[in-house]
């Protein structure tokens, strides 16, 4: 082959161009990124997740939640996902320095969760929508996760976790629907999505 | 009436609908595809282990070149 | 080989059996005709050499013109490629922390404007970030599932309800406007500050048609103490039996 020197060079310059461009750069940018300290309340953002959102977040990842859902929020002068609802600011390098690895996602067959802990609160609306999607968001394409979820006998008065279930949801007279481990611990991780905070670099609109 | 994605108005229950066709036709794409691969696993296999018909010079791919140009010329 | 005017004689038949393995496959010996051996050979470009041939002037001129577009986009947006700027709009380093990051700093209020007025503008910013998403930017929310806000009487009537279902949320079934709802409505007491719970309950009265009165950071202070003691969300018999206007003491 001729000139296979030269192309072993160009081959290689091409890369160490690319790998300088998407590797070192940002490293020199965001590798040493620190939470940022509020002087007047102590406060370090993004805050740290409890030990069982952690564990959450490692269900989340099992789970392929990743595939249908996105954790960004995108500039409010290119796109819609602010004027949505989804969050009050857009999403910066910042947010992300505790998530190894980073769940940003790519799709949205279903809706942005980096604000879900703020604009759903709720704990018992997460397990009857894990359980159930269709009951709590009418024409959801997204697949129940009943395995997250035990049946079992009633015993006495019930647990106070049972899910409040309707109709077609409902399991069988005498039983009730309560969490397993992992669904408490996923419902945590997603009660701890959080960006509703400014940060120097990214102020909140609602500010 | 649909309105483009990054209009506020159009909800998001609203684009779920919209991309139901697709999601529907995404699944059936898939399914071709790993038809496909399973098919070419099977014949890639079969062509290493050397089955198939035994005429003189067998795939290409493992043809040594003198062998070729004997069958070609 | 296509034509062949003279047919190959004996002589020529040897020439077949080609030592060199270079002109196997090249029938050079098919014709004896010199002239034609010639033709064939001369019909055949010479081979391209690297190095040899010179750039068309065209791929030059589309070279250099995205080379400028791409100068003049580089030098527009590059923002010295801070890792704290955000918004590739930000034309200066320096003012680019400032105004990097979203549209919240365009709306950085005047100093002596109609707080109702300032108030607004905050709350439909809190609106669409916290409530759009269920009660959706209409204010219409969604059949049998999010309650409407346009003519309901949750926002309309007592402001004492109405900032106690802010802080606390509500659960089970609810009647508005005539139909039923099964939800389940967040507590805001944690996620708004009283400055922001007061703006949002005053744009939720005043748009779409609403026509309350505004609802000051005070009245929800005081609202948020008389309420401190409600660990759960409400349900509607509760919410009901909450009334009348907020008592700043």
């Amino acid at each position: 082959m001729n000139k296979l020197t030269t192309l072993f060079c160009g081959f290689l310059f091409t890369f160490v161009l690319a790998w300088i461009g998407l590797v070192l750069v940002p490293q020199f940018q965001f590798g040493q990124l620190q939470p940022f300290v509020n002087e007047d309340t102590g406060e370090s953002f993004p805050p740290m997740r409890s030990g069982l959102a952690e564990t959450g977040k490692q269900v989340y990842q099992a789970n392929g939640c990743i595939y249908c859902h996105s954790q960004q929020i995108r500039p409010e002068h290119q796109t819609a996902d602010m004027a949505r609802g989804w969050g009050a600011r857009r999403s910066v390098a910042r947010d992300y320095i505790y998530d190894r690895p980073h769940l940003l996602g790519t799709m949205r067959t279903g809706p942005d969760l980096s604000n879900a802990g703020v604009r759903l609160s709720n704990e018992a609306w997460h397990h009857e929508h894990l359980y159930a999607p269709q009951s709590k968001s009418a024409g959801s394409t997204m697949p129940p996760f009943r395995y997250l979820y035990k049946v079992q006998k009633i015993q006495g008065a019930g647990s106070p976790d049972a899910l409040k279930l309707e109709a077609d949801d409902a399991p069988p007279e005498g039983y009730e629907v309560v969490p397993t481990p992992d669904a408490r611990a996923l419902v945590a991780y997603l009660l701890s999505l959080n960006q509703n905070y400014s940060l120097p670099e990214a102020k909140l609109s609602t500010e | 009436m649909l309105q483009h994605p990054e209009n506020p108005t159009n909800t998001f229950s609203n684009i779920v609908e919209a991309t139901k066709p697709w999601l529907r036709g995404r699944t059936i794409s898939g399914v071709l595809i790993l038809v496909g691969h399973l098919a070419f696993a099977y014949h890639f296999v079969l062509m290493l282990l050397k089955f198939g018909r035994a005429d003189g010079v067998g795939p290409t791919l493992l043809a040594k070149p003198e062998s070729a140009a004997e069958a070609s010329s | 080989m296509s034509s062949e005017p003279n047919p190959p004689s004996d002589a020529a038949n040897e020439f077949q059996e080609q030592e060199n393995p270079a002109l196997r496959g090249i029938d050079y010996s098919e014709s004896t005709n010199v002239n034609q051996i010639h033709e064939s050979i001369l019909r055949e470009k010479v081979d391209p050499q690297e190095g040899e041939e010179p750039i068309s002037l065209v791929l030059i001129g589309i070279i250099g013109v995205t080379l400028l577009f791409g100068g003049i986009y580089l030098g527009r947006y590059w923002g010295a490629f801070d890792g704290m700027i955000y918004d590739e709009r930000a034309r200066s380093v320096v003012a680019g922390a400032a105004t990097g990051g979203g549209a919240g700093a365009a709306g950085a209020p005047a100093a002596a404007e109609d707080p109702v007025a300032v108030a607004l503008k905050l709350g439909k910013r809190v609106y669409t970030a916290n409530c759009a998403s269920c009660h959706q930017g209409s204010g219409q929310g969604a059949a049998g599932q999010y309650p409407p806000l346009v003519a309901s009487d949750y926002v309309l009537q007592s402001e004492r309800r109405l900032i106690a279902l802010l802080l606390h949320g509500a659960e089970g079934p609810m009647t508005v406007k005539g139909n039923v709802y099964n939800g389940a409505m967040p507590a805001w007491e944690k996620q708004l500050n009283d400055k922001q719970m007061a703006a949002v309950a005053t744009y939720i009265r005043q748009e779409w048609g609403n026509n309350g009165g505004p609802i000051t950071p005070e009245q929800v202070a005081a609202a948020r103490v008389e309420f401190a003691s409600q660990t759960k969300a409400y349900n509607e018999a509760q919410l009901l039996a909450i009334d009348g206007p907020i008592v700043v003491k």
